[in-house]
């Protein structure tokens, strides 16, 4: 999560509502079709082997037990019998026992009832002592740290106005009739319980008086005493509540239990599992049994103690290690707030576990009573028992059901069963003795599903060993996951929710658990019990819930158990209160989402980004690698170099303006070809030459070459190389004075260049050296080979031109050299070849597009020139060889396409 | 064609030289960014139309309550994907949209109840064989999600008489900007190895190669962890091929040959070389489907560009406008120019942002006003590089130029149906021509031509 960036974004207070909803949706059965990650095996249910898939059937049984904690079914009196006999068993027991057994039961149901009242009230009178331990720390506390003492007590005020709303609940309740034995008994848990509550204050206070001193010392050992504190207080709270609640889940279930087994002693459905349940009721003698379940409570109630006990003090570390000691102010604060919290959330678990458990009390009080008369449709109790069953047998083949929202919408409105619990007492049992028998026969059957399962939690829970061998190891109920449950707590707040959400599915809540617990995440949700039972929905996705919650949920981890341990592998949108949205949008007169203002957007084919090599940016490059051969020529023929190169390239500029002018075309004197083409021009001229002869050449280059055809793209010649054979025909004197380099400051000397030596013999040839630096005579920019080689280095390593051209145009020059005797070195750097293969010949427009087409044309350059060399009445051969392979290129190309991808075809 | 298809499998230590491709700059900003769950949208708008194939037919009606997974659309034809509610909440209308591509289809529109229950015939297939897979598949809804959208259950319904020997997971993901896919390697590589898993056993695949750019070497690490663990995979037949980062190192066809050195001829599909191909994404949803049966109603969405406040990966519901999305990534910077859905190089210009996300869109790329060049197309000066760096080996200036003049002829001879759209030639153009949009020009010149002979 990064709260900044929800700063940021500006929505923080929309939508992404606290979880919860999606998660019932998925866990509610508990038993996702997980797949061990460990696992080399697939078993998407598409293994073969039988075995495997027996195997991983068994993973997923006991990973499906773990997030749901539903607990095993396991029976103190009757061990492990078949399903078949005790079915068989039930069936002959239930048609001579069920009538008898009912009436029992319905004793025993309304004792219980009142062993809960009593037990509430002495439980209430233990916790208001409590309270008083706890205000005794509160002030011990408070000479330590005042702050976390101020709000420690209104916790304990809180928890105070709490056990006075249970008294009066338990005021209701308590007028019920009686069994003695089981008052006695309750008062035995009670006195346990009181003792109990003593001992965790005496910790309390002992623990705050320590802390205290130490935090006198140390702002960080303050913070570890603020947390010890809430922690007791909050376990206490917690104890008290699962006293209650377990007391009420065991008047619950013997009621349910024997409604059950009155309704429908004719039924030949299949109980099964049901059956256990009756077995259960009938074989025990109810009212010894009760007062054995009351004293189991307050036994579960004291190991319940002492487990919790110990945990807080494995909290502290993590407190203190969570925060640094830097802003330890701040955190205490931040801390006690968060105490805060977490007491309010308990204080209103505390609150509606009372209130229910007394709604839970007088509706099964009255629904044992009214059994015996009426029974549910046959249908509908089939159902309920499937559904039974379904749970209990853990039936893999309905992952994803309903939410418990839709059963309840679907079911009778009278009988809403989850519903009930949540409606003040009073109401609930005037309700159910209002309705006719039909209705409150009906009301029992909707429990059915719920409180059923109850009585094998319970069970489960509290079986005979775990409370008579366990006394000191700290298990509370099932050893194994129960050793889990307190280790998770050890780790975090969030555990702690979580250890929550566990102890509400022991108390047969596993359906309501799930609303249970999301209510418990807003401290103020409990107030919406008050609320009609229709509009709970929609408190839950209220305002204030949806504005604290506005966190983005960060999607992040490959393992299903990060998504909220549904065990739901897929990232879920969480569920939103769009109304709210909608209302608030409508308030503040935006618009919907969906019409927003539109943007001036641009549609266009892809790709929509370019590499930025434009056609000026590769010319621009082009007259970057010219330079150095620009500063050769000023350098051995002085500023005339420089003139005749200007003069070319102003003119093929205007000459360019005025042509695409004249044309009417779009300007493309911006994209610096004509630059070049007059650049290359002037390189290839005597550096004595006619201005007035230089500006001819450039404009027939440019008008003629090149814009009669269609200007860049479209000349089928280089414009540089064909102007210079134009210029030689037309003025073959002025295009054969060469002079000397360093000469031009006395009067410039003229002299044959060293092709001239080469071909008509005589005169003196420059070195090597000379050769290399340029100190020869020759065209302006052709002499200096370096200059020019590092201008053509510059352009492959920029990528305007490639190899292919360059290397095959010398490299042929040089070998045809060789075999015909001639010194390749020479051929090499006299003459125009370095320029005409770097500069002229891999002009973009006349050259093949392909490779391969580029090996060729580099290859007929240089075959040609040395042809027309050698051979030929002129001393160079360069731009003819150029233009004689120009004038070839389509064809060239045309011979060399590619072969496309995944073809095998012959060029054609 | 691949020079170990009539030889023995073997996994080739570097990819196999291709034909050109350029070098792209990643601009993955948001890699590091965990993906995000959107906020439930107000109103779905679920288009028809969200793969490559037949359109489906709605299946609800106006005021049909829906839940989330339930079936809003569907079509008999082969080569289609049925479509899932992504929201719960109510069919408010059923109306027409256009897509970006200019074609127009049907679309359901929900609006969301904000429940978001899920419907209750959601369950996981049990699969068995490839024709079980297939079906399932085909009933997830799921198509490629790379980008292409094709169905996804074509590729398990392998032809009479066609064998398919590699497996080939395509992680390149060779746009810039995009993260989704490498999101999703990074925080589901679990599904990702268990569904190739899975499928490798159903097809009896023993070369499954995850070819990665090695631009990715975070997701090129966790992949190849859990691909070596020798308990899973004692013969090692899941390797990862770590590639070159050139684009389009992604398109199938260019993977392919990387990968194997296969080369899939003009009009075929990758079985025609023996291979699958699956996008990251498109694998990691078999797994969850698998294991929940929940169709594909969500899409990991890469939502960035220099306009965009927030840039982030975002899971969305298929349907959800992309104003709400743009909307919840902070909104725009400064005025947006170019609203893309996709990538820079393949992805569609959008002309508003109430078109909602489909399947197959991986990422919203917004560029701002001063970022989008509108610069007209230059003369082209024969430079050669579009066909130096086309991946398929074609001549777009010679295409182009037969394009303008109408040459069915000549453009069957430069295959141009081979053209994948890549846009590397654009990309690479100095005189910027629109050659992407000459060569889509030219394949409706041979389609319309293809249907006169008929």
């Amino acid at each position: 999560m990064r709260p900044e960036d929800i700063k940021n974004n500006g929505r923080a207070g929309e939508g992404y509502g606290a979880d919860g909803q999606m998660r019932s949706d998925y866990s509610e059965r508990g038993s996702l079709p997980e797949y061990n990650d460990d696992s080399n095996e697939i078993i998407i249910g598409g293994s073969d082997d039988d075995a495997d898939y027996d195997e991983y059937s068994r993973r997923l049984e006991r990973r499906a037990a773990k997030p749901a904690r539903r607990p095993k079914i396991e029976y103190e009196d009757d061990g492990r019998i078949s399903r078949r006999e005790r079915k068989r068993a039930f069936r002959k027991a239930r048609e001579q026992e069920a009538a008898e057994a009912a009436a029992e039961a319905a004793e025993a149901a309304a004792a219980i009832a009142e062993e809960a009242a009593d037990s509430g009230e002495i439980i209430i009178g233990a916790s208001e002592a409590a309270g008083e331990e706890i205000e005794r720390a509160e002030n011990a506390a408070e000479a330590a740290v005042s702050q976390a003492a101020d709000r420690a007590s209104q916790q304990m005020q809180h928890i105070e106005t709490i056990s006075e709303e249970a008294a009066g609940v338990v005021h209701n309740a308590a007028s019920h009739p009686t069994i003695e034995r089981i008052e006695d008994s309750a008062s035995a848990a009670a006195e346990d319980v009181i003792e109990i509550i003593e001992e965790t204050a005496e910790d309390i206070k002992d623990a705050v008086s320590d802390k205290a001193g130490t935090v006198k010392e140390k702002a960080k050992e303050i913070r570890e005493a603020i947390a010890d504190k809430a922690e007791a207080v909050k376990e206490k709270a917690e104890d008290i509540r699962e006293a209650i609640a377990d007391k009420a889940e065991a008047v619950k279930e013997k009621a349910e239990n024997i409604a059950d087994a009155i309704v429908d002693p004719d039924d030949d459905f299949d109980y099964t599992d049901g059956s256990d349940i009756l077995d259960d009721i009938v074989d025990t003698d109810d009212a010894a049994d009760a007062v054995e379940n009351a004293g189991r409570a307050a036994e579960s109630v004291s190991r319940a103690e002492r487990p919790r006990r110990a945990a807080p003090a494995k909290r502290i570390p993590d407190a203190a290690r969570r925060v640094p000691s830097a802003d330890v102010g701040e955190e205490i604060s931040e801390q006690v707030a968060a105490i805060k919290e977490e007491i309010s959330g308990k204080a209103a678990q505390f609150k509606e576990t009372i209130s229910e458990t007394t709604v839970h009390a007088a509706a099964a009080g009255a629904a044992a009573a009214k059994a015996a008369g009426k029974r549910p449709s046959r249908v509908e109790r089939i159902d309920h028992e499937r559904d039974i069953l379904d749970e209990l047998l853990g039936d893999d083949t309905e992952y994803y059901s309903a939410p418990p929202e839709d059963n309840i919408q679907t079911s009778d409105d009278t009988a809403a069963a989850p519903e009930t619990a949540e409606q003040p007492a009073a109401e609930a049992s005037a309700e159910t003795e209002d309705v006719p028998g039909e209705g409150a026969a009906a009301a029992s059957v909707e429990d059915g599903p719920v409180e059923e399962e109850a009585v094998e939690a319970y069970t489960d829970e509290v079986p005979a060993e775990a409370y008579n061998e366990e006394e000191d190891s700290g298990v509370y109920a099932d050893g194994e996951e129960d050793g889990e449950t307190f280790a998770d707590e050890d780790e975090d707040g969030e555990e702690y929710a979580d250890e929550d959400e566990d102890s509400e599915a022991y108390d047969g809540e596993e359906e309501d658990g799930e609303a249970y617990t999301d209510e418990d995440e807003d401290g103020e949700a409990y107030t919406d019990e008050e609320e009609p039972a229709e509009e709970t929905e929609e408190e839950y996705y209220g305002e204030d819930e949806y504005e604290e919650a506005g966190e983005p949920e960060i999607y992040d981890g490959s393992d299903e158990d990060e998504y909220d341990g549904s065990g739901l592998p897929l990232p879920v949108v969480k569920p939103r209160n769009l109304d709210a949205v909608r209302k608030r949008r409508e308030a503040s007169g935006e618009k919907s989402p969906a019409k927003v203002p539109r943007h001036d957007l641009l549609v266009s084919a892809s790709p929509h980004i370019h590499c930025g090599e434009t056609t000026r940016v590769l010319m621009g490059d082009v007259i970057i690698a010219l330079i150095p051969a620009l500063i050769a020529s000023v350098l051995w023929f002085g500023w005339r170099a420089l003139m005749i190169t200007g003069v070319c390239v102003v003119t093929s500029v205007i000459t360019e303006f005025i042509c695409r002018r004249v044309m009417k075309r779009r300007q493309t004197v911006g994209d610096l070809s004509a630059v070049v083409t007059g650049m290359l021009l002037a390189f290839c001229l005597p550096p004595e030459i006619n201005p007035v002869f230089a500006i001819i050449g450039s404009v027939v280059a440019i008008a003629v070459v090149k814009q009669m055809f269609g200007g860049i793209g479209m000349n089928f010649a280089n414009p540089a190389a064909t102007a210079r054979i134009v210029m030689m025909l037309s003025f073959p004197a002025a295009m054969t004075t060469w002079s000397r380099p360093f000469y031009y400051y006395l009067d410039a000397i003229s002299e044959a260049t060293p092709l001239t030596k080469l071909a008509e013999g005589g005169g003196e040839l420059p070195t090597y050296a000379e050769l290399l630096v340029g100190y020869h005579s020759g065209c302006i920019g052709e002499t200096c080979a370096v200059a020019l080689l590092l201008g053509g280095a510059y352009l492959l390593l920029r990528g305007v031109i490639s190899w292919e051209i360059p290397i095959s145009f010398m490299g042929t020059v040089a070998l045809f050299s060789l075999i015909v005797g001639q010194d390749p070195v020479y051929q090499l750097l006299s003459g125009g070849v370095i320029l005409g293969a770097v500069f002229m010949a891999t002009d973009y427009v006349t050259s093949p597009v392909n490779s391969k087409g580029r090996l060729i044309f580099g290859f007929g350059c240089g075959l040609f020139t040395m042809l027309i060399r050698l051979y030929g009445n002129m001393p160079e051969g360069v731009s003819f060889a150029i233009l004689l392979m120009n004038i070839l290129t389509p064809h060239i190309d045309r011979l060399t396409l590619p072969v496309p991808f995944g073809e095998e075809r012959e060029a054609a | 064609m691949g020079n170990q298809q009539n030889g023995e499998l073997f996994f080739p230590n570097r990819p196999f030289q291709g034909y050109g491709g350029v070098s792209l700059p990643h601009l993955k900003g948001t890699e590091n960014l965990p993906s995000e769950i959107i906020p439930l949208p107000e109103r779905v708008i679920i288009s028809m139309q969200q793969h490559v194939g037949a359109p489906c037919e709605p299946v609800v009606a106006v005021g049909d309550h829906v839940d989330i997974g339930q079936l809003v659309g569907d079509s008999k034809a082969f080569i289609s994907a049925p479509i899932h509610a992504s929201v719960s909440g109510t069919v408010a209308a059923i109306g027409e949209l256009m897509l970006p591509n200019g074609q127009k289809t049907k679309t359901v529109v929900i609006d969301a109840d904000g429940k978001q229950t899920m419907w209750k015939g959601i369950k996981p297939p049990k699969i068995k064989n490839v024709k079980e897979l297939s079906e399932a598949v085909r009933a997830s809804g799921l198509v490629g999600l790379g980008g292409a959208g094709f169905p996804a259950h074509v590729k398990f319904s392998i032809p009479e008489g066609k064998h398919a020997d590699t497996l080939i997971i395509n992680g390149a993901e060779c746009e810039p900007f995009l993260t989704a896919d490498y999101r999703e390697m990074i925080e589901d590589p679990g599904h990702v190895l268990r569904s190739i898993y899975f499928i490798k056993k159903i097809l009896d695949i023993h070369r499954v190669i995850i070819g990665i750019e090695s631009n990715k070497p975070e997701g090129i690490r966790v992949l190849s962890e859990i691909a070596y663990n020798d308990e899973r995979d004692p013969l090692n037949e899941v390797r990862v091929l770590p590639l070159k980062a050139s684009y389009p190192q992604g398109a199938e066809k260019v993977l392919i040959n990387s990968c194997t050195g296969r080369r899939v001829p003009r009009g075929k599909l990758p079985i025609d070389v023996g291979c699958i191909v699956m996008n990251i994404a498109t694998i990691s949803f078999i797994s969850k489907y698998l294991a929940t049966g929940v169709p594909l109603i969500n899409k990991r969405v890469t939502v960035d560009g220099t306009a965009i406040v927030n840039p982030k990966n975002v899971i969305a519901p298929i349907g959800t406008p992309i104003a709400d999305i743009i909307d919840f990534c902070g909104g725009y910077k400064t005025d947006p120019r170019k609203l893309l859905m996709g990538g820079p190089m393949m992805g569609i210009a959008m002309f508003d942002e109430t078109t909602p996300i489909l399947k197959q869109n991986n990422g919203i790329v917004v560029f701002a006003r001063e970022d989008v060049a509108e610069t007209e197309p230059t003369d082209c000066i024969r430079c050669g590089r579009c066909a130096a760096n086309c991946p398929m080996h074609l001549q777009p200036l010679l295409i182009e130029h037969y394009v303008r003049q109408g040459d069915v002829a000549a453009l069957e001879r430069h295959s141009l149906m081979t053209c994948i759209e890549c846009g590397s030639c654009a990309y690479v153009c100095p005189a910027q021509r629109k050659l992407v949009q000459y060569m889509r020009m030219g394949k409706t010149l041979l389609r319309k031509a293809g249907e006169k002979k008929k």
